[in-house]
């Protein structure tokens, strides 16, 4: 297993979830699919820049 | 009879106003085509048709007393089954609510139920609206058996092309509601942020999560929405007909929403921007380069808001989960505070690039969906990107609307979507009704009739 699957595996152990290496497969690749996604797209100017904390009307 | 299950909700209204038709009638011809063809079509989970015939008996009785409760009084309605509902089980296609007892209605069904409706049952979904199918079947196109109606409201969309409930509630956490509408043919609305109360929705992404109206019709949808959250100056959405466009900017985006499509979805998208054209309205290009940006920041923030809101069942019951929603709903709990946060500022961004883009115009118009409906072995094995096209609102909060603009050559319907600025659902509802007019696509159920 690689250390990417102990990570997953020790924090779903964490978290409480019962999940065997089959899901943790299948999330890994998932959230890893998504996270190359996101890196591509963040942001590069940060400050100021807020996530909506209750959502509302853009001005 | 059968005819009855396939009116508008606004026509069988006019009918048991003048006491043409009675509640117990239109229930019954509904209740009959759900007898005839759920087996097939999969569109609910729960049909609770001795519930219905009472709650018809005493619309009527009400009616015979001069009790009329306005323009939904004795229409038959079905329920997503994320909705609560006490008097009949939610299950939300799921086993881990097995045992759960419900002791309030979801409030856009205490609305609908004030405002006279009869609950015919419960409908079918993807589980918690975003795993599988499992457990209850996979609900199929009424065009095309051979493929999915959804999803998530794939059971709600279904059931109102199918005569098998003259309209329904749906849930729409990335196009739930929109999605399953253009497959069916059929028309679906999201509203405006906020504006429809989801409690008593079992919720998904607290911030991307709205209820919502599916109807045969523009005007059906419009007086849904009057009891569903009725408008708080006039109390109704639609104020007037509206036959034509003259003077309404509509901007149609460059990026993202017209790349990629399917062929036969855009020959039919593109001719029905043809067409609004034709009815006065004034077509505008604009850019919204960020539109492309989304699918990971709407897919992080969904995850990690549905992991908080199912951790509990998860750890509890994670075994009585179907294996995509135990892997989906779980999958939230591997992402950073970072990475939630990123994708709020990339969400921010998008709002701001959207209102600006908006700030000169009515309304924006897309395809709702980039592909036609999908076979359900696909659906099943490696489900496609149904949000495609409208996510980008879920995370916004502005209004949308799905409505019926044509078929492909293989005969599947195609949605067009409309959205307007924040509650503006007037002035949607009003050019969605100019369209379905002049160009009456949303007629085209009828053919179910003899199609099943």
């Amino acid at each position: 297993m690689s250390a990417c699957s102990d990570w997953l595996k020790a924090e779903a152990k964490r978290q409480g979830l019962s999940l065997d290496d089959e899901d943790l497969e299948v999330i890994g690749k998932m959230i890893r699919r998504t996270q190359e996604d996101l890196v591509k797209r963040r942001p590069k100017t940060t400050e100021g820049l807020h996530s909506p904390f209750c959502l509302c009307e853009p001005k | 009879m059968q005819d009855l299950a396939f009116m508008t909700v606004s026509k069988v209204s006019d009918l048991i106003q003048k006491r043409e038709v009675s509640p117990v009638e239109i229930t019954e011809s509904v209740l009959q085509r759900i007898d005839q063809y759920n087996d097939h079509l999969k569109s609910y989970i729960t049909v609770c048709g001795e519930l219905a015939r009472k709650q018809a008996h005493e619309r009527e009785r009400e009616l015979s007393r001069g009790c009329y409760r306005g323009p939904l009084h004795g229409i038959p309605i079905a329920h997503k089954d994320v909705l609560y509902t006490r008097a009949v089980r939610t299950t939300a296609h799921s086993r881990a609510l097995d045992d759960v007892t419900i002791t309030e209605d979801a409030q856009v069904v205490v609305r609908l139920e004030a405002a006279g409706m009869v609950m015919l049952g419960k409908t079918n979904t993807n589980e918690f609206a975003n795993g599988g199918t499992e457990h209850y079947g996979t609900p199929r196109l009424p065009w095309d058996a051979r493929c999915f109606s959804g999803g998530s409201s794939a059971g709600s969309a279904n059931a109102v092309a199918a005569g098998l409930a003259p309209a329904a509630t749906g849930s729409d956490t990335a196009g739930s509601i929109r999605a399953p509408a253009s497959f069916c043919g059929v028309v679906g609305l999201k509203a405006t942020h906020g504006l429809v109360p989801v409690d008593g929705l079992i919720p998904l992404s607290w911030s991307m999560d709205y209820a919502g109206p599916l109807a045969r019709s523009v005007a059906d949808i419009g007086l849904l929405m009057d009891a569903m959250a009725p408008h708080p100056k006039t109390s109704n959405w639609l104020l007037a007909d509206c036959w034509d466009l003259t003077g309404m900017s509509i901007g149609i985006p460059r990026q993202h929403f017209f790349e990629g499509l399917d062929s036969e979805v855009e020959r039919v998208v593109r001719r029905a921007l043809d067409r609004l054209n034709l009815l006065g309205a004034d077509l505008r290009s604009v850019d919204l380069p960020r539109a492309g940006d989304l699918a990971a920041a709407s897919s992080v923030i969904l995850a990690v808001e549905a992991f908080a809101s199912h951790a509990g069942r998860l750890r509890e019951k994670g075994d009585l989960y179907g294996t995509r929603a135990r892997r989906h709903l779980s999958s939230g709990a591997f992402y950073s505070g970072a990475e939630y946060e990123q994708a709020g500022q990339i969400r921010t961004l998008w709002m701001q690039e959207l209102a600006k883009a908006m700030a000169d115009l009515d309304l924006i118009v897309t395809p709702t969906v980039s592909i036609p409906p999908v076979p359900i072995s696909v659906e099943e094995t490696r489900p496609p990107d149904t949000s495609w096209g409208t996510r980008h609102f879920n995370l916004s909060g502005h209004p949308a609307i799905s409505i019926p603009c044509g078929f492909t050559e293989s005969g599947h319907p195609v949605g067009l979507q409309m959205v307007a600025h924040w509650h503006d659902e007037t002035t949607l509802l009003q050019a969605a009704m100019a369209y379905e007019r002049a160009f009456p696509w949303h007629e085209g159920y009828l053919a179910l009739k003899e199609v099943i």
